[in-house]
């Protein structure tokens, strides 16, 4: 009987009856209610059995539901060390994080800090090891002095020496007896270079001097350097800039600028290396601490709320 | 004091409070039950035990319709018997299919409550409905109960069961043809009434 009425319309029926249709979903339904004997048939069926299930009498409790105090699960004695513990679980994962944030932010301060020397360093090394000298001896380079006769110095980086060398570039060292090489080999050649600047012994001096030239002057002058000395690109020995305490780099500042900076180098250094390692010890000691904390409060707040609800 | 006030006295712990509340709903809370479960016993167990829970998770309630949040209580309840009962294997439980077939089968004849020709016999309308009912799927006899037998509107049942609106007039939809397929094979053992209603349709 019903095989003609689709699922949406025994639904349709049943809002119909409960004045749950919209006015427009009731007219359309009441449009095809008129026209359809299996609807019509259809809504009766369920009107009845509507009325029916409306006729069941409602069952009264046959005895009162109210709760004594005693039937009352104590689940009141728990709570306050459930809360502490909660609580001091929720203080110590905050601390946690804090503390794992801040770590981090530290490391990160200092990898930035850090990260310029290594590249100035391998700077100084190249252009140190380009200009050595095959013959093991320390070269002296010397630059930086303004040359009073000009073209030696223009663009080349590094000034010409007063030797006047026209090709002069790399530098050379005042009143140098080799015009064409740019580069003073000779040991005894270090030593007005070295009395001119008064170079420190400390480590780092070639690095920190050069770290006041830019960059761009440094790398020109490394490849320029060899060429006129008629040697290969330096395939000896690479010379640290920061291990050598004997053989300085001498830069083009005054000599009373250079002084400054020279003194500045061995104390700054070794702060930013080594200061922060027992802090940072500490830090991660606490993050322990308050991890273990954290976790042993939360279980410990599980338990109790377990203990609680059974 | 109103129903509002007694929520928030028993939600601090008034059991006094909480108590005047069970009285104002037991009744609808058992007639719930045992409509939904068919057996006084667990009926009494269910409504007792859906009110502990109440009173154990008070807080949880948000406001709105108390009533709609006990019920959806109860009705919790009342599924936590029907699993229990599935659980234990000398229950039979009906099949989820269609009704007139159970209605014939050894386990339904087997159970506890009267066959369809016992129910006419003794002339009980209310047995060969509730028949019916207990044949329904779990979720569209809750849905029937309360809107037809509790006379519920749809968007109470909607806060109890805790399902959208057409969830609900779906379920009621469905639930109400199961029962009518069911309702006609009782037709001509039913009282008279029913079945001059049934007649007065052909």
């Amino acid at each position: 009987m019903n095989t003609q009425i689709s699922p949406r319309e025994w639904e349709a029926i049943s809002a119909y009856l409960d004045g749950q249709l919209s006015a427009q979903e009731k007219q359309r339904f009441e449009e095809r209610l008129k026209v359809s004997a299996e609807l019509r048939a259809g809504l009766e069926d369920i009107q009845r059995t509507r009325a029916l299930l409306r006729s069941l009498p409602q069952k009264r409790a046959p005895r009162n539901f109210t709760l004594q105090p005693e039937a009352i699960p104590r689940h009141r004695t728990a709570p306050p060390l459930f809360s502490i513990m909660r609580l001091a679980s929720a203080v110590a994962t905050f601390l946690l994080v804090a503390a794992f944030a801040g770590d981090l932010l530290i490391s990160r301060a200092q990898l930035a800090s850090q990260a310029p020397s290594p590249n100035l360093q391998t700077q100084a090394t190249q252009v140190v090891s380009g200009a050595r000298a095959s013959e093991g001896n320390p070269p002296v380079i010397t630059w930086g002095t303004p040359s009073p006769y000009g073209e030696a110095a223009t663009g080349k980086g590094g000034g010409g020496g007063y030797g006047g060398a026209p090709e002069g570039v790399g530098g050379a060292g005042n009143g140098s007896p080799y015009p064409n090489t740019g580069i003073s080999p000779a040991p005894t050649e270090a030593t007005p270079a070295l009395a001119a600047a008064p170079a420190s012994p400390e480590p780092n001096a070639a690095q920190k001097v050069q770290t006041t030239e830019t960059p761009q002057s440094l790398q020109a002058l490394a490849p320029q350097q060899s060429t006129p000395a008629g040697e290969p690109a330096a395939p000896g020995p690479v010379y640290n800039a920061q291990q050598g305490s004997s053989g300085p780099i001498l830069g083009i500042r005054p000599p009373e600028e250079r002084g400054t900076e020279l003194a500045q180098s061995p104390a700054s250094e070794p702060s930013l290396q080594e200061s922060p390692l027992p802090e940072r010890e500490t830090v991660r000691i606490a993050e322990v601490v308050l991890a273990v904390i954290a976790l042993a409060t939360a279980l410990a707040a599980i338990i109790l709320h377990r203990r609680a609800a059974s | 004091m109103d129903e509002a006030a007694l929520v928030s006295a028993a939600q601090q712990g008034d059991l006094d409070a909480f108590n005047r509340l069970v009285l104002a709903y037991q009744d609808m809370a058992y007639n719930l039950a045992y409509r939904m479960l068919s057996d006084e016993n667990a009926a009494a167990d269910a409504t007792q035990n859906a009110f502990l829970s109440a009173y154990k998770n008070l807080r949880a309630f948000r406001g709105g319709s108390f009533k709609a949040w006990l019920l959806r209580t109860v009705t919790n309840a009342c599924y936590d018997e029907l699993r229990r009962r599935q659980r234990r294997p000398t229950t039979p439980l009906e099949p989820l299919g269609d009704g007139d077939e159970e209605i014939e089968t050894p386990t339904w004849l087997a159970d506890d409550g009267p066959s369809p020709e016992e129910a006419a016999e003794r002339g009980e309308l209310e047995r060969a409905i509730q028949q019916c009912l207990t044949n329904l799927p779990e979720e569209f006899r809750a849905v029937v109960i309360m809107v037809d037998v509790q006379g519920l509107d749809y968007s109470e049942v909607s806060d109890a069961i805790g399902k959208p609106l057409g969830t609900i007039k779906s379920r009621l939809a469905r639930g109400r043809l199961r029962l009518r397929h069911c309702l006609q094979q009782y037709g001509e053992l039913l009282p008279s009434v029913f079945r001059l209603e049934d007649e007065a349709t052909k």
